[in-house]
């Protein structure tokens, strides 16, 4: 099984994990990554069979991370995961909502992002599986978090809009999360950039950091989601 | 010795404004208290007064709003429903009569009367034709949101240290039978026209005045160290039904707004003016700021109404070292020239009922 993923900075996490010893659990799986810091890696460009960077900085960034490959081939692959480009998040207040005020909502948060833009060009040039993941709710203080019904939501998501696109919306693993709203802050101590070949490389975020989280995380996520890699999108 | 020989230069035309460039006119209002960027400000009033909370945002201050979007709506949707328009979703207030009507629903003093517009299955709330493009889905939905904007319209009235409202309109529209009063002529945005009760009203300056000092009482009371800013909306009128030129019945409208707001900013310490009328509107600035219509304010109009605001407050009492100064503001709307896309203004749809229809 030869899986692709195409994502942001949380990609990195990941990317550590797998190279630091997990893929010799799975060792019928490859994986290669192309990734950028940033949002920007949605503006990849869709050519015949292939996803082409958009500019020079993204051709460099995919190369570092693809370990030399400039572009995404399709046929090269058997399943692809979009992680990250996508915030999720669900409003903590107890304000009240129509349902059409709900629905605009869910479809912006859905539609609105980088990895469904991503999904659709990818849709435009295979039928193979996808899997879709957002990136890792923000790492809180989990007293005083209100509980979200992060189960339903992604239920709601899968059904209206992947569900037509042949794609499965993966959740974050239910051990790294509190609350259906947060991660564990455990998760996110010495997390690092994704690294890109820049001098930012093998450094840590600050100790303040919510949003990127540690290969430990990223060890967690893909046990998760490697065994269902063989199941249908 | 007579009094005018110790006048400031502003005291005087030649010197503060036929010298000047119209853009050097400067110095407009005199602030009466201070606004610091961390104070909770409420902005309630006609389209008008839609840009001033923006722009209070894109400056660091500290714009209140209480009804607050879902997490990751959109902002084309935002505004299609209404959020982030005011301080919550009580649509355009044009006149003092409404803001009258709203803090005595927000604080128990009337009801919410009963009545709901229908149409093809969705239900339209009167008092916010608008709020959400489709109507709500069943009645239960209306008036689940009813209660939640009144909440929220009360808590914006409770937590804010200033309260700015922009004055839009004298003309309005009441319920003959009921008394009470809709923000829309019925039959326009939604909702059918009944002349049998729908009943044609032009507030005088008395009237208009009355209600203003109603609403200040009811706010004072219930938040004793609020502020109020007062603004007078510069747009003219998109049509008037008064059996007068459309440009005649604008400048009696405005010119009873204005002394309204000047009389009562001049007779209450707690209760300022701000000129937005007076920048757009003198001959001082020949029609610069409006658009080709000579209605609808230009962008730049906007910024520079605001700019003066801002310009004046710090003049007034210093910048605070925690607010990013205007040159490093976003820009709050469109691009320059173009009438802002972000406004939500239910009395234009007016427009679409001249005779050959919206041109």
């Amino acid at each position: 099984m030869k899986l692709c993923i195409i994502g942001n900075s949380h990609v990195g996490a990941l990317r550590t994990a797998w190279t630091s010893g997990l893929s010799d659990d799975f060792p019928g799986i490859t994986i290669t990554c192309f990734a950028q810091r940033g949002q920007g890696i949605a503006e990849m460009v869709v050519a015949e069979g292939r996803l082409l960077p958009a500019n020079p900085y993204m051709k460099r960034t995919v190369e570092f991370t693809s370990g030399g490959l400039s572009e995404v081939v399709v046929a090269a692959y058997d399943a692809f995961l979009l992680y990250g480009l996508h915030e999720h998040g669900q409003e903590t207040g107890d304000t009240w909502y129509s349902s059409a005020v709900r629905a605009a909502a869910l479809k912006d948060k859905v539609t609105g992002q980088g990895n469904h833009a991503l999904l659709v060009k990818l849709r435009g040039l295979t039928d193979k599986p996808v899997w879709v993941a957002h990136d890792p709710l923000p790492a809180l203080d989990p007293s005083g978090l209100v509980a979200a019904d992060y189960d339903a939501e992604l239920a709601e998501m899968q059904r209206l809009y992947y569900d037509p696109l042949q794609a499965r919306l993966v959740p974050q693993p239910a051990e790294t999360m509190v609350a259906g709203r947060a991660t564990k802050l455990a998760f996110s101590k010495d997390s690092q950039p994704l690294a890109v070949g820049d001098d930012r490389d093998g450094r840590h975020h600050g100790a303040d950091e919510i949003q990127h989280m540690n290969t430990a995380y990223g060890e967690i996520w893909l046990r998760a989601f490697l065994p269902g890699l063989a199941a249908p999108a | 010795m007579n009094p005018y020989e110790t006048l400031p230069p502003k005291a005087f035309w030649r010197r503060a404004v036929a010298e000047n460039s119209m853009y050097d006119v400067s110095g407009l209002w005199n602030p009466k208290f201070k606004l610091s960027p961390k104070m909770p400000v409420s902005t309630y009033g006609s389209c008008f007064a839609q840009h001033i909370g923006r722009a209070l945002q894109a400056r660091g201050f500290n714009w209140l709003r209480t009804e607050t979007a879902p997490f990751g709506m959109s902002d084309a949707n935002r505004l299609a429903y209404n959020y982030d328009v005011f301080s919550s979703r009580t649509g355009n207030i044009y006149t003092t009569s409404l803001l009258l009507q709203w803090l005595q629903w927000a604080f128990g003093i009337k009801p919410v009367p009963e009545e709901i517009w229908e149409k093809g299955g969705r239900f339209y709330d009167p008092f916010r034709p608008r709020v959400e493009p489709d109507g709500f889905a069943s009645v239960e939905e209306l008036r689940a949101s009813q209660q939640q904007t009144l909440k929220s319209f009360r808590e914006s009235v409770t937590q804010a240290d200033v309260f700015v409202f922009t004055l839009g309109l004298t003309e309005r529209w009441l319920n003959s039978g009921k008394g009470y009063e809709y923000p829309m002529c019925p039959g326009t945005v939604a909702g059918e026209f009944d002349e049998a009760v729908h009943q044609f009203d032009n507030m005088i300056f008395s009237e208009v005045q009355k209600n203003l000092y109603a609403a200040l009482k009811i706010m004072r009371e219930q938040n004793e160290k609020l502020r109020v800013i007062l603004t007078v909306s510069p747009v003219p009128l998109t049509a008037t039904n008064s059996g007068k030129h459309v440009l005649v019945a604008t400048m009696q409208s405005k010119s009873v707004l204005r002394a309204v707001a000047g009389q009562t900013a001049d007779s209450r310490w707690y209760v300022d003016y701000f000129p937005s009328y007076e920048i757009i509107n003198s001959p001082v600035f020949r029609g610069n700021f409006f658009e080709p219509n000579q209605r609808n304010v230009a962008k730049h109009g906007v910024n520079f109404v605001m700019d003066s605001f801002f310009r004046d407050l710090n003049a007034r009492f210093g910048r605070k070292e925690d607010a990013p100064a205007p040159a490093a503001a976003k820009p709050a709307a469109a691009p320059a020239g173009k009438k802002s896309k972000d406004e939500v203004c239910e009395e234009e749809l007016l427009e679409a009922f001249a005779a050959g229809g919206r041109k």
